[in-house]
């Protein structure tokens, strides 16, 4: 028997990946492009990002027993599909790198003196490899057990910066107008579009009562969580958000007034080590499994290893270097991930009827 | 090849026919035959007798049968025979002779075995077969209280090593006609007896089967304990987390059979196996059930907390003064410099060593003499710990850091040699990666055991996967009332235990 993921898992997968890399660094660079309004622009390219996962919801509730690469394959043939899954996989390997150059720089910062590059690749390497390797259940379970913490901890930091927060600091709102900062938010297209890793999750999950409004609901809860979270610490530091790099923990560790609390923040470092460890482990996975719908079953180990030791060279390309990782993916990957993040979901919308003829076809082929 | 497969046909129409077997065999052959098989040991009694002048032999192992049973039950109402006395056979001795309900005919071949497993064995002179009394009579334990399971209010009656005591204390507890005992034999040299109980409208069919196969594809020469039968059935028998449940108490037995596992029970063991099993298993204890729920969430919430203290805190304090002091409150770390700084040993090696001498002392305490033991754990503890920290060889917060662990270790008794392994895994990563490493390790064997599936049944369950219903019992325990649902972290046939009816809040069933 096929073992699914519950309803639950896919949610909890769903918030890591939404939450994890985005209260780190971003907070801070949308402050010194954007200024305190970036909150408004975070909110609305989460919500761009939440239609674009209703219209994957829409295709998964009309195919619940497909995967996505059998739906793209439907839609468009063997050829387009592959490209597509190629597309992904470079995605997903993408936002593997930032996951994990992000999380050495947070964890050199905060956590340790001086961190060995080494001793921080190897053995996040060989259990991510592990993990890379279980079935797809497994690691929603591991998600699953986890996730829990990752979320208090988020809510925790949350609820600490909202008693300290002025949201009188965001007045005026929009003063330099709306579209003013469009094209410089469109740079940062990197940091979104994390509901692409449901496609793992098509054909592999179990549809439970009120799937999607759940679903979209605890989701939506999610992004506004999430932008409050921007909210507030653009309300809490005010001029000085630009130099607070890891929002997450500086905000136990800055307030004076929760200095008790900020003596303990590295226990909240850990817990985002852990998130940042699963949001690299999902992606790892979503890579994996892109690039095997692309080049077919053979080679698993091969591949896991392969796109691992990819990761690898590309942060010792950028020497763990966060800053020379942002410029770069600011001036080289945000066409790509744009088109990536809003062009395959439209695409799928449009061509969905699509399915329905295929299918049609394909029966009077068979009764003939 | 032609003329074993016609025996083994006309063995299968005439199954108590004896085709290689001489019939006309004396009693006297026949048991020198017997008594040589079994290396003419000289605990193999063969006591000759007349049974109305026709030859007959009783054969038993001296040590393991009872005598006043052979004599009073047996050899007296043999002498007074009543029936035809010319033709005497072993229907007519087994039905008007013979006072022992325990006894039945048996065939040529089962006689080696029946001896072995301490009953009487009657040959008769002329006559095929032989009549197999039960006189087992080992020297057994009485029913205890378990030392590992011990509780301060509930039943007190632990397992034996006698199954048939076993099964009995079962027994006494569930009273119901669909409760099935099955029996299987494994050990090729002991022969040791297996029994399956389970209810056959709970519990899920493919477990069973599942089991049964299991047992049945292993040939092994002896089992001695049902450690042995609990490796057969894990799906991963290298790994050091046990996959299948065990229980020393009928009560706790009774419960899992309840719930709809199957309990299998091994002669000569106390130790009673359960399947399938989930890891909050090892967080109950049986004195959750029989006291207020609330105290018993809380002892719960204790047991996980007290795991998460012996697995990680050596780790913790290695990691904390070699990689992340500036994390640590200044007035907390001022303390441990005040204590470490002129230490031979780094933090790393320190611990190590307050671990090992630990762990040996434990070991000492266990394989002495009781009276010795008790010296042991004072010198160790009092003395060597004491002048350890005097002499300026380990700080006094490793001593009491390590102590904390190694106590917390057995609050958490199925689960104390799992622990103590993760312990030192865990006090190298913290010594070699810090916290990082900690955390990736934790993540590495979270996953590690969410691979696990035994018997259909995730071992984390119910928390991930999360079944809402199980809840009620997890590291939260409700009221036994509300626990109305079977559990479904694992399958089985039921949904509901039971239902109240009228009740007086809106009549719910």
């Amino acid at each position: 028997m096929k073992k699914l993921v519950s309803q639950r898992q896919l949610i909890l997968i769903l918030i890591i990946s939404l939450v994890a890399l985005k209260v780190l660094l971003l907070p801070s660079l949308l402050a010194k492009e954007i200024g305190r309004d970036a909150y408004i622009y975070v909110l609305i390219a989460l919500l761009f990002d939440f239609f674009m996962l209703l219209i994957f919801l829409f295709l998964f509730n009309k195919n619940p027993d497909l995967s996505f690469y059998q739906i793209l394959e439907k839609m468009f043939g063997c050829m387009i599909a592959r490209i597509m899954m190629f597309a992904l996989f470079l995605f997903f390997l993408m936002k593997c790198w930032g996951a994990f150059v992000t999380n050495y720089s947070y964890l050199n910062e905060n956590l340790y003196t001086s961190l060995k590059w080494y001793t921080y690749c190897f053995p996040i390497l060989i259990i991510v490899f592990f993990i890379a390797r279980l079935k797809v259940n497994a690691l929603a379970r591991l998600v699953e057990f986890f996730a829990p913490i990752v979320i208090i901890g988020f809510l925790v930091s949350l609820l600490v910066g909202i008693r300290k927060a002025d949201y009188t600091n965001l007045l005026p709102i929009l003063e330099n107008g709306f579209f003013g900062n469009f094209s410089i938010f469109f740079k940062y297209s990197f940091w979104f579009g994390d509901y692409l890793i449901f496609i793992v999750f098509f054909g592999n999950t179990k549809v439970e009562k009120k799937f999607n409004i759940t679903i979209s609901t605890t989701i939506l809860i999610a992004i506004v969580l999430i932008a409050l979270f921007f909210a507030t610490i653009f309300s809490v530091f005010s001029y000085n958000s630009v130099s607070h790099t890891n929002s997450i923990s500086d905000i136990l560790q800055v307030l004076p007034s929760t200095a008790d609390i900020g003596s303990f923040d590295w226990v909240l470092i850990l817990v985002w080590d852990m998130a940042l460890f699963l949001y690299f482990a999902i992606y790892i996975l979503g890579a994996f499994y892109s690039f095997r719908q692309t080049f077919g079953k053979k080679y698993d180990l091969i591949t896991t290893s392969a796109i691992l030791i990819v990761v690898l060279i590309l942060a010792i390309i950028v020497n763990f270097d966060i800053e020379l990782s942002i410029s770069l993916a600011k001036k080289y990957f945000w066409i790509f991930s744009l088109s990536i993040e809003y062009g395959i979901p439209i695409l799928l919308f449009l061509f969905s009827p699509m399915i329905k003829r295929r299918d049609k076809a394909d029966e009077i082929f068979m009764e003939k | 090849m032609i003329v074993p497969f016609f025996i083994s046909i006309i063995k299968n129409i005439y199954p108590h026919t004896n085709f290689m077997s001489n019939k006309n065999l004396s009693v006297e052959k026949k048991s020198k035959e017997i008594l040589s098989s079994l290396q003419n040991n000289s605990d193999v009694i063969a006591k000759y007798f007349f049974i109305a002048k026709t030859p007959a032999c009783l054969i038993f192992v001296d040590e393991i049968v009872k005598q006043d049973e052979i004599s009073l039950n047996i050899i007296n109402p043999l002498n007074n025979f009543v029936g035809d006395k010319k033709k005497i056979d072993l229907d007519s001795i087994l039905n008007k002779n013979v006072s022992l309900c325990n006894a039945s005919l048996i065939l040529e071949d089962e006689i080696l075995i029946k001896i072995l497993k301490g009953y009487a064995v009657l040959l008769v002179e002329n006559c095929e077969g032989a009549i197999a009394f039960n006189v087992v009579g080992y020297e057994q334990r009485s029913v205890e209280e378990p030392p590992s399971s011990t509780v301060i209010s509930g039943p007190r009656e632990g397992f034996t090593e006698s199954i048939k005591t076993n099964i009995g204390l079962i027994r006494k507890r569930l009273v119901s006609k669909k409760l099935k005992i099955e029996d299987c034999e494994l050990g090729e040299r002991t022969k040791t007896a297996i029994k399956l109980v389970y209810f056959d409208d709970l519990v899920d069919s493919d477990i069973v089967a599942q089991i049964k196969k299991r047992i049945s594809r292993v040939k092994i020469d002896g089992v001695i304990d049902s450690y042995y039968i609990g490796t057969i059935l894990e799906n991963k028998p290298n790994s050091i987390f046990r996959q299948v449940g065990n229980c020393e108490k009928p009560d706790i037995a009774c419960s899992k059979i309840l719930e709809g596992r199957v309990a299998i029970l091994v002669d000569g063991s106390p130790i009673v196996l359960t399947v399938p099993f989930v890891l909050i298993e090892d967080f109950q204890s049986s004195n959750d059930y029989y006291s207020e729920s609330h105290r018993s969430s809380m002892l719960r919430v204790l047991r996980i907390i007290a795991l998460i203290m012996s697995i990680y805190f050596p780790a913790m304090f290695i990691a904390l003064q070699l990689y992340h002091y500036k994390v640590l409150p200044l007035k907390f770390l001022v303390t441990i410099i005040d204590t470490t700084q002129n230490l031979p040993l780094n933090p790393f090696l320190e611990v190590f060593f307050i671990i090992i001498l630990f762990d040996i002392l434990f070991e000492a305490s266990i394989r002495m003499p009781k009276y010795l033991g008790i010296a042991v754990s004072i010198v160790g503890a009092l003395i060597l710990g004491d002048t350890a920290v005097k002499a300026g060889l380990v700080s006094p917060p490793g001593v009491m850091i390590v102590a904390m662990s190694a106590i917390t270790i057995y609050i958490i008794p199925n689960q104390s040699s799992q622990i103590s392994i993760l312990r030192f895994i865990f006090a190298f990563i913290g010594g070699t990666l810090g916290f990082h490493g900690i955390i990736i390790g934790s993540m590495f064997l979270v996953a590690y055991l969410c691979n696990f599936d035994c018997f259909g049944t995730p071992y984390f369950a119910p928390y991930s996967p999360f079944v809402k219903s199980d809840q009620k019992d997890a590291f939260i325990k409700e009221n036994i009332f509300e626990m109305r649902n079977m559990p479904q972290s694992f399958p089985n046939q039921k949904e509901r235990r039971f239902s109240i009816e009228n009740k007086k809040r809106g009549n719910k069933k």
